[in-house]
């Protein structure tokens, strides 16, 4: 399923508006023939998603369980199918996460694993940065919104109200645990380009980081009234050092329907490749 | 982390805090800041502007590469103090400018103030960052760690408890050890523990890293800086503990009270390791207003109780308002553990049983008048001193009693060689400290100028503005070294506040300096409480009248506006001020409003009402003098110095001087209140370069010296033996106004030396000695041959004296603290009216009109009449005597001619309070020798002589009401209930058995004594002294011996019918106790109930304040009845005695 990673490399169409550059995938189309596969792949990652590590290796070891994929399907996975409320915010954040894995050098995605089978897990934020030739640092946030329980026009509204929130202190949390990741790895070289970004941005006075708040967006949801609607946040964040990007697929709900019948159904599929590796 | 990477953080980190465009913008957000604060509508010029992503961003930088450097324990914590306080402080601004502008909100407040608390933190400003951490707490949004680490700086650890029992996610239970550990050490100092869970945050910090939860890492990762700071800071690890199970219990008890106190300031630990626990010398302490001085002073004298256990510790306060508060903040933390502490102030008056007082505590806190007093009447006082302590310690030096001070010091030194001497001052000068430091002779100096809140100066000027019209009201803000420089960005911003708010009115509103004054006062108590200081006391009643009218005029929105409205509290204290003050007068209006001016003219209770209110809070703005620098420790945010001149007489200006502004400026920062104090200097600026710099601090000579420089004699001789040390034309000089008195007070100690057989009279060498031993002899350079010459001069003084006087005679004049002129003066009228009592059989009354009217004639003690004189045919004994009757003040008024109230008042104050109490104990004193000389017996004629002086010192006339007053109760009709209601109960009129029944009294038996009537206010004055006042020592006893099981009676079974429900209760029966700790009367309250939860009664009084410590620090107990008399109503309501056994 590497070639997930192709649907981003459709032609961009670049709009500006009120000073904000829009990064707009439109036509992002599913390679055909492969969406059964694609199915499944999804469907597995969702269920990986459900049960942390450490769960799946306790399972694992204990001789006592049986059927260790009726058990798995029994205490994580949503006894009513159809009931989707539960399991908002999982799907979106899967597709994202795959489809920037390999876009960026460093990734950090964070699972809330679910404890209980009525618990819905939760997704964090993810974060990726980029250092081109020019040492220009680009970090990146993801809101999703694959369905909308709220009016249209709201929507990416209120995903990036919800990232700008507290966003600098993120981003610099971010940083910093990148820092320590580079000082573990001994990456010198990159350790000191981040702190010359700092130094730099002091010396120069400006808030130089890019971020990008990315939000992937159902297609059928988005119009222009979306677009329209992002002018209000500009009274919410500083223009010059974010850029958003807005990821349309279509098709999503469809996608992410058949994803979750899967990840629930089938879970003795899905539960095979986790046994494969037992 | 590799050395490489270390090393180049610690390189970007100096890169970052010296690049000018950051300390540009730094100073920008602290000015927008003030800003914010000051006007909450105010949107600031797009000049100083500053991103507050970016400041966050250098912030955050500065504060995580810190964090990294220091983490590994390489570098020392301390390196980096300066740094993290920028951090700290531009995380503050910031969290008050991201909450003015939406624009902005992209930083959280709640993160904002956290990471500013944190970082205070690490740096050691506690103050800041507890004070911080509320704010968080109350308004920020906090993500549950952050919530929790907020909970621990503030110390509530109750809720932090709470807290976690509530939250039950597995990855906070791992944190909950973490901070389970930190509550463990704090409470009870278990180094083992520490060290654990220094390893446990190391592992969950991996833990989250792998785990890839940025969010939780990052939070854990300033745990172990934290963690850090707090062992080294804390209580248990500067404190010997091991040694003595008392320092366990004091450091214990300061960990569970209210407030609590864990760990120690910096400043406070530099006086620590300079030796003060582990060597005997004397110290001289300097430390900044408010950096924590008093705790280092309770401190010594739990060590010097401990070490010394039968000695006493004598606490030497200046003022009577400085000695009362320095009791209440002992009685809170050493009184807790058991001790007795009291207080003493006053001038040379005795009350009839303080020789009980004296010898039944372990602490005095004492007026240097007091404790010569003490020394004077008892031979062997000085024998009983382990350790004195002199709070501001300059006054030993200089001022009228410095004499006094100096020479009763070295006096009680001569006396017994076991007393360890530690001087406390704020406003030593290098030189101060250099003449100290040898004349107390191996000594040890700790100067720290730490200070828990930053201080920022500016001085106010106008400027021109855009149009000629304009003008332009601007406070240039210092940076903190004094000068101008990159921090000056502040006065912009303040310029533009000031103009919108002052200027733009100009045209209506005529721009006084005293205008200006109230208009800057008005916008800074926003900003919290501010001083308005003023040199001369009319400016103080002047620019109060000046706020208000600008209040009413311009500020109609002004939340002052609704002050009272919204604090009941201060309403009852108008209330009671009411005996003081009309209605209408400007003192009334003003606190209304939330303002209340402070000077010398004011009877002492207003300004101890006043005082406490401002402390409190409940005052927002004190216009004041410098009474009140001399008062109590009354910390504002800001302060305005007004002026700074005033005139003696139409020739004479006379200038504050720079120690005296250093000590107002002492007052602006409030800790724990807010994180810096502000400054604003309004008099022209050429007075500000003066002032502005502490180095001006002048140097001062003793009183001894300036006496001598002073007199025809010495005057070139001192001259230029002290130019070889001082710029003589400098020095300041103030003394001349008090010649006379300082005269006649280095002659009486010259009496005292003799009578203490510190030196003779046939031998000057032993004068010359003790001149040798003084601080003229280092003022002059050890110029030996001018203190032999100053001795043998004064030598002939005492020769006179001893050939004139017996010795005995001499002691008798001696132990009144005249001399020896008054004395003779009230000699020769003893024998006078001993001759008339006898033979003309005059009547108590008589008899006490003559004496007053005698005690009046001492030289010293002559009733001013500048702004209060008798009318005619009117006897100011009569007056006396119709007030010691209980008469009301506003009865006695008609005695006497005056233009305000405030003259009437003070006059009461100074003659009724002060001078006629020692004139008359003086007097009766003579007059019982001359009864005893002649064989008759003073008390035949006059019963309770001796307690004539407290009669008339408190102004009331049963001993017991003199009991309750001694006790610290001012107002006289409360005395005299609780006196009537005591003698009603045929108990006995002595003051150990009246102490003992006053502090067993239940809140509910004073209401109950007082008919129900008592308003909240009079019955938590009444019970605030109760709680404080000890009748034993038992409770030491018990804490020394670690006992933990105790036999107690239930009291208070009468009230609310509680004893229907003893009837059913039996021998060995279990009973269940409780803390009622929110009880607002008595903080110890521990109620009893049944098992079946019906409440029987409280423990008495003297066992809970044992047993309610215990409970509060988490204590199990077992209760069961010991001895039980059933109820038998109205005869008895029951009597039940407990055994209560605590466990750990």
């Amino acid at each position: 399923m590497k070639n997930i990673n192709n649907w981003i490399s459709a032609p961009k169409s670049y709009k500006h508006k009120m000073g904000f550059n829009y990064e707009i995938y439109e036509n992002v189309k599913i390679p055909s023939g492969k969406l059964d596969s694609l199915y499944d792949f999804l469907a597995q990652n969702l269920l990986k998603s459900y049960v942390s590590p450490k769960a799946w290796n306790s399972i694992k070891k204990n001789l006592a369980i049986k059927d260790k994929a009726k058990y798995i399907s029994d205490k994580y996975i949503p006894s009513e199918t159809g009931n989707f409320n539960l399991r908002t915010g999982e799907f979106g954040e899967v597709v994202s996460k795959l489809i920037f894995e390999n876009k960026y050098e460093f990734i950090i995605y964070r699972f809330h694993y679910k404890e209980n089978k009525d618990q819905p897990v939760k997704i964090y934020d993810l974060v990726g940065f980029l250092m081109d030739k020019d040492t220009i640092l680009e970090v990146i946030l993801f809101e999703v919104k694959a369905q909308s329980s709220k009016l249209n026009e709201e929507i990416v509204v209120n995903a990036t109200k919800q990232i700008s929130k507290n966003v600098v202190a993120k981003l610099l949390k971010y940083l910093h645990f990148i820092e320590r990741v580079l000082s573990e790895n001994e990456e010198f070289g990159l350790y000191k380009m981040i702190n010359d970004y700092h130094l730099n941005d002091v010396e120069q006075g400006e808030f130089s980081h890019k971020l990008k708040v990315t939000l992937v967006c159902e297609k059928s949801i988005y119009d222009e009234v979306v677009l329209d609607n992002l002018d209000s946040i500009k009274s919410i964040i500083d223009t010059k050092t974010y850029e958003v990007a807005v990821v349309l697929l279509d098709n999503m709900k469809t996608l992410r329907d058949v994803c979750y019948l899967r990840s629930s159904q089938c879970y003795d599929d899905v539960f095979g490749v986790y046994r494969s590796r037992i | 982390m590799n050395k490489k990477f270390i090393d180049l953080k610690k390189d970007y980190v100096i890169k970052v805090i010296k690049d000018r465009n950051f300390k540009n913008k730094y100073a920008k957000s602290s000015a927008q800041n003030i800003l914010s604060r000051i006007n909450k509508e105010y949107e600031p010029d797009k000049d100083i502007v500053v991103s507050p992503n970016h400041m966050f961003m250098s912030a955050f930088y500065l504060l995580y590469s810190i964090v990294d450097i220091i983490e590994d324990g390489v570098d020392n914590i301390d390196n980096y103090s300066e740094e993290l306080k920028t951090v700290a402080s531009i995380f503050e601004s910031l969290s008050n400018i991201s909450d003015i502008n939406n624009k902005y909100n992209t930083i959280e407040r709640g993160e904002a103030l956290t990471l500013s608390s944190i970082a205070y933190n690490i740096a050691g400003y506690h103050a800041n960052s507890h004070y911080l951490s509320n704010i968080a707490l109350r308004e920020g949004e906090l993500s549950v760690l952050n919530l929790a680490l907020n909970l621990l700086i503030t110390k509530d650890f109750k809720t932090l408890i709470q807290f976690f029992k509530e939250n039950k996610e597995s990855d906070l239970l791992l944190i909950r050890v973490i901070f389970d550990n930190i509550l463990s050490y704090v409470h009870f100092g278990d180094s083992d523990i520490l060290e654990n869970t220094e390893k446990q945050i190391d592992e969950y910090t991996k833990y989250f890293f792998n785990k890839g939860d940025v969010s939780s890492w990052s939070a854990l990762v300033l745990m172990k800086p934290l963690l850090k700071r707090l062992e080294l800071n804390s209580l248990w690890n500067n404190i010997p503990t091991e040694d003595d199970i008392m320092w366990q219990e004091y450091v214990e008890s300061l960990s569970f009270q209210k407030s609590p106190i864990t760990e120690l300031w910096p400043s406070q630990i530099e006086a620590l390791n300079s030796g003060l626990l582990e060597n005997e010398s004397n110290y001289i302490i300097k430390m900044p207003t408010s950096a924590g001085k008093t705790l280092i002073a309770e401190i010594a004298i739990v060590e010097s109780l401990i070490k010394k256990e039968n000695k006493k510790c004598i606490y030497i306060a200046p003022y009577k308002s400085l000695a009362v508060e320095v009791r209440e903040k002992f009685e809170k933390s050493i009184g807790n553990l058991g001790y007795r502490i009291n207080v003493m102030y006053g001038e040379y008056d005795v009350d009839g049983f303080e020789d009980e007082i004296v010898d039944e505590n372990d602490i005095l806190v004492l007026t240097p008048e007091k404790l010569d007093l003490i020394v004077r009447e008892n031979e062997n006082f000085a024998e009983q001193i382990g350790l004195i302590i002199i709070d501001e310690g300059h006054i030993v030096g200089s001022g009228a009693r410095g004499i006094r001070s100096e020479f009763l010091i070295n006096r009680v030194r001569h006396l017994s060689e076991d007393i360890r001497t530690l001087f406390i001052s704020a406003v030593f000068s290098d030189d101060d400290l250099d003449i100290m430091n040898k004349w107390l002779k191996d000594s040890i100096v700790a100067n720290s100028s730490w200070k828990p809140t930053t201080l920022h100066q500016g001085f106010f000027h106008w400027r021109n503005g855009k149009t000629s019209n304009e003008k332009l009201g601007v406070i240039q803000f210092l940076d903190l070294y004094g000068e101008k420089s990159a921090l000056s960005f502040y006065t912009k911003v303040l310029t533009n506040r000031i103009r919108n708010h002052i200027t733009s009115r100009m045209n209506k509103y005529p721009v006084s300096i005293q205008s200006t004054s109230a208009s800057l006062a008005i916008y800074f108590q926003q900003m919290g409480q501010t001083i308005v200081f003023c040199a001369r006391k009319k400016e103080t009643e002047r620019i109060t009248e000046e706020i208000l009218v600008a209040l009413g005029k311009y500020y109609p929105e002004s939340t002052l506006n609704r002050v009272s409205k919204e604090d009941k509290e201060l309403i009852q204290i108008i209330k009671y001020l009411l005996s003081y003050f009309d209605k209408s007068s400007l003192m009334i209006r003003a606190l209304e409003k939330g303002i209340a001016f402070h000077h010398a003219d004011l009877p002492d209770e207003v300004r101890q009402i006043i005082e406490k209110a401002f402390s409190e809070g409940r005052i927002r703005i004190l216009c004041c003098t410098t009474t009140l620098a001399q008062g109590v420790n009354l910390p504002a945010n800001n302060v305005i110095v007004h002026s700074v001149n005033h005139y003696r007489d139409q020739q004479t200006e006379i200038n504050l001087t720079v120690k005296d502004y250093w000590n107002i400026c002492g007052r602006a920062g409030r800790a724990y209140r807010s994180t810096e104090g502000n400054v604003i200097f309004v008099p022209h600026f050429t007075l500000f370069e003066k002032y502005k710099n502490p180095q001006n601090i002048e140097a001062s000579v003793s009183a001894f010296s300036s006496l001598l420089l002073n007199s025809k004699e010495y005057y070139k001789i001192m001259k230029d033996a002290l130019s070889k040390r001082f710029d003589v034309n400098k020095i300041y000089n103030g003394y001349e106004e008090h010649h006379e008195n300082n005269l006649e007070s280095l002659l009486s100690q010259l009496v005292a030396l003799l009578c203490e057989e510190i030196v003779d009279d046939e031998n000057v060498t032993q004068l010359i000695n003790f001149f040798k031993e003084t601080l003229l002899y280092y003022e002059v350079s050890e110029d030996d041959e001018l203190i032999e010459d100053i001795a043998t001069n004064l030598f002939g003084y005492i020769q006179d004296v001893s050939e004139k006087y017996s010795k005995e005679k001499l002691k008798e004049y001696y132990s009144t603290g005249l001399n020896i002129e008054s004395c003779e003066t009230l000699e020769n009228q003893a024998i006078e009216l001993m001759r008339i009592i006898i033979d003309e059989g005059l009547d108590a009354e008589e008899i006490l009109g003559k004496i007053v009217d005698i005690s009046f004639s001492a030289n010293e003690l002559k009733p001013s009449f500048e702004h209060v004189s008798l009318k005619e045919s009117y006897q100011l004994s009569d007056a006396i005597i119709k007030w010691i009757n209980y008469s009301p003040l506003e009865d006695i008024k008609d005695f006497f001619l005056f233009e305000k109230d405030m003259q009437f008042y003070n006059f009461v104050n100074k003659t009724f309070i002060q001078k006629a109490p020692w004139g008359i104990h003086s007097f009766i004193k003579i007059l019982e020798h001359t009864f005893v000389e002649n064989n008759y017996d003073l008390s035949y004629y006059l019963p309770e002589y001796k307690y004539i002086a407290s009669k008339v010192k408190y102004g009331v006339n049963d001993i017991t009401a003199i009991f309750v007053c001694s006790l610290g109760i001012q107002n006289r009709i409360i005395a005299e209930i609780l006196a009537k209601y005591y003698i009603s109960e045929e108990m006995p009129n002595e003051y150990k058995t009246f102490k003992k029944w006053f502090c067993e009294l239940m809140t509910e038996d004073i209401m109950k004594i007082f008919d129900y009537s008592l308003d909240d206010y009079s019955l938590s004055r009444i019970t605030e002294i109760r709680n404080k006042t000890k009748y034993n020592s038992k409770i030491l006893k018990l804490r020394k011996a670690g006992i933990k099981t105790i036999t107690a009676k239930v009291v208070g079974v009468f009230y609310e019918g509680r004893y229907k429900f003893v009837y059913n209760l039996e021998k060995s029966d279990k009973l269940v106790l409780k803390r009622e700790s929110d009880n607002k009367f008595d903080p110890y309250a521990v109620e009893v109930y049944t098992v079946y939860n019906n409440k029987i009664g409280y423990i008495e009084r003297q066992y809970a304040s044992y047993i309610s410590t215990y409970l509060d620090r988490g204590y199990k107990y077992e209760c069961r009845i010991r001895k039980i008399t059933p109820p038998n109503p109205p005869d008895s309501y029951g009597r039940i005695q407990v055994q209560i056994e605590l466990i750990r």
